[in-house]
């Protein structure tokens, strides 16, 4: 027994000093895992989020708005939500990382891994209707809705022909019903000339349309175009969960 | 009365095993491994022998407190190794200095090695001494100098060194592959210094 040996056992025995037991370790280990699993989900909701804004993202209305694909893409890319993915992704790896085994995994290959994860889970959130409560919840975080773009602005200028809100009341007439726009006033909608009703669109009261025509006078909007407020994950546009427009940001 | 322990017969991870049922059987263990890490401890901190021994009495005493942890995918020295690499750093993180030179005969045997991994026709030249050699690699990054120790003095497979430097496999072959590189830098830019 060397001399170094002696007094290293010697200092165990009289110290005391035990091996930390076996489930101290497990615990942090189910911990770092569990951070990772968590991240993906968070970042999955992010893409559930992303999905939502950039399919109701007016783009079926570019020509009357007179806005270029790209352009309009640039204004309205859900920054916010793109920022929180990369972060939980790049979170997902850290945690993975210092797992026991994690540095035998290849970067590339949990990042990508954690993407695609989020991506896979983020289109089923988006596809049960989660998504709209996922993007409201991130608009009531202190400070975030003035971060994120505000879609309802454009439906703001009944004045320029654009007008959104809830349907009040199916009125007497072929297409005739009265709706709340998303200030407050309430106009009685009648179709014009030219009038196209989307598929998607189901006219009865409580639903939210988007309408493009002009008012004839403070009281009467004369439609060309009705289309839904949003468009749900089926792909003729069926919508499997309506959320409302964010009224209290305009009142 | 005395117990008699023969260590000889055991694997590690045998003696893993029975050191957690038994502390006693932990002294096979660190005498199995004082002589390589006090060796190794030097290469990669040249600290002096005070020094030296109480880096290599925490190192065994981490271990020991560690040995639920050790993963039994593993090999134990491996594992070992590892947290020996990482006390040293802390040690150093503590005294905020910087880990110095590799040792005399160490020069040799990793410009010998070396040598034999290269092109013939990009031999270093033979006549360089220990300490230019000691000089060089003074000069490179800590990451490539204990990848050239751990590779050519401590004679670590790229699995090994993985596991003690904990970095994918692939990551290790470009990381000796580039240390390669820069010991040649090294020696070409100051070979008129020489």
């Amino acid at each position: 027994m060397t001399n170094s040996s002696k007094k290293i056992l010697d200092k165990i025995e009289k110290e005391k000093i035990a091996p930390k037991p076996k489930w101290q370790f497990r615990l942090e280990q189910v911990g770092l895992w569990s951070l990772a699993v968590v991240s993906v989900i968070i970042g999955s909701n992010a893409v559930a989020a992303i999905i939502f804004r950039m399919v109701n993202n007016d783009w079926d209305t570019l020509k009357f708005l007179q806005r270029s694909p790209i352009g309009h893409a640039l204004t309205t890319l859900p920054y916010v939500w793109i920022v929180v993915l990369g972060l939980f992704v790049l979170l997902a790896y850290y945690n993975t990382r210092h797992t026991k085994k994690g540095y035998k995994y290849n970067t590339y290959g949990v990042v990508i891994g954690a993407v695609l994860a989020s991506v896979i889970v983020g289109t089923v959130i988006y596809s049960v209707g989660f998504a709209p409560r996922v993007d409201r919840f991130m608009e009531r975080v202190p400070g975030m809705e003035k971060l994120m773009h505000s879609r309802e602005e454009i439906w703001m200028h009944p004045e320029k022909g654009f007008v959104a809100g809830e349907i009040q009341q199916i009125l007497s007439g072929v297409g005739i019903f009265s709706i709340e726009d998303l200030e407050g006033q309430y106009w009685v909608v009648r179709p014009g000339e030219d009038y196209r009703i989307h598929p998607a669109v189901i006219i009865m009261e409580g639903e939210y349309v988007r309408i493009i025509g002009m008012p004839e006078d403070t009281e009467t909007f004369v439609a060309d175009q009705i289309m839904p407020w949003q468009f749900g994950f089926a792909p003729n546009g069926a919508i499997h969960f309506q959320s409302k427009p964010n009224f209290r940001r305009m009142k | 009365m005395a117990v008699i322990r023969d260590c000889n017969l055991k694997s590690d991870e045998e003696l893993v095993e029975l050191t957690l049922s038994d502390q006693g059987w932990y002294l096979c263990l660190m005498q199995r491994y004082e002589a390589k890490l006090t060796r190794f401890i030097r290469r990669i901190s040249g600290v002096n022998d005070q020094d030296l021994e109480d880096i290599l009495q925490d190192v065994f005493i981490k271990v020991y407190r560690n040995l639920n942890n050790f993963d039994l995918d593993l090999k134990f020295s491996s594992w070992i190794y590892r947290i020996c690499r990482n006390h040293v750093i802390s040690h150093y993180r503590k005294v905020q200095s910087r880990p110095q030179s590799i040792g005399g005969e160490d020069g040799e045997l990793i410009l010998h090695m070396i040598k034999d991994d290269n092109d013939p026709h990009e031999l270093i030249d033979e006549t360089l001494s220990n300490e230019k050699i000691q000089k060089v690699l003074s000069q490179m990054d800590k990451k490539y100098q204990e990848v050239i120790v751990l590779k050519y003095l401590e004679d670590k497979d790229y699995q090994e060194i993985s596991d003690i430097l904990k970095k994918p496999v692939g990551t290790i072959g470009t990381l000796l592959s580039r240390a390669k590189k820069q010991f040649k830098q090294v020696v070409q830019k100051q070979g008129t210094e020489f």
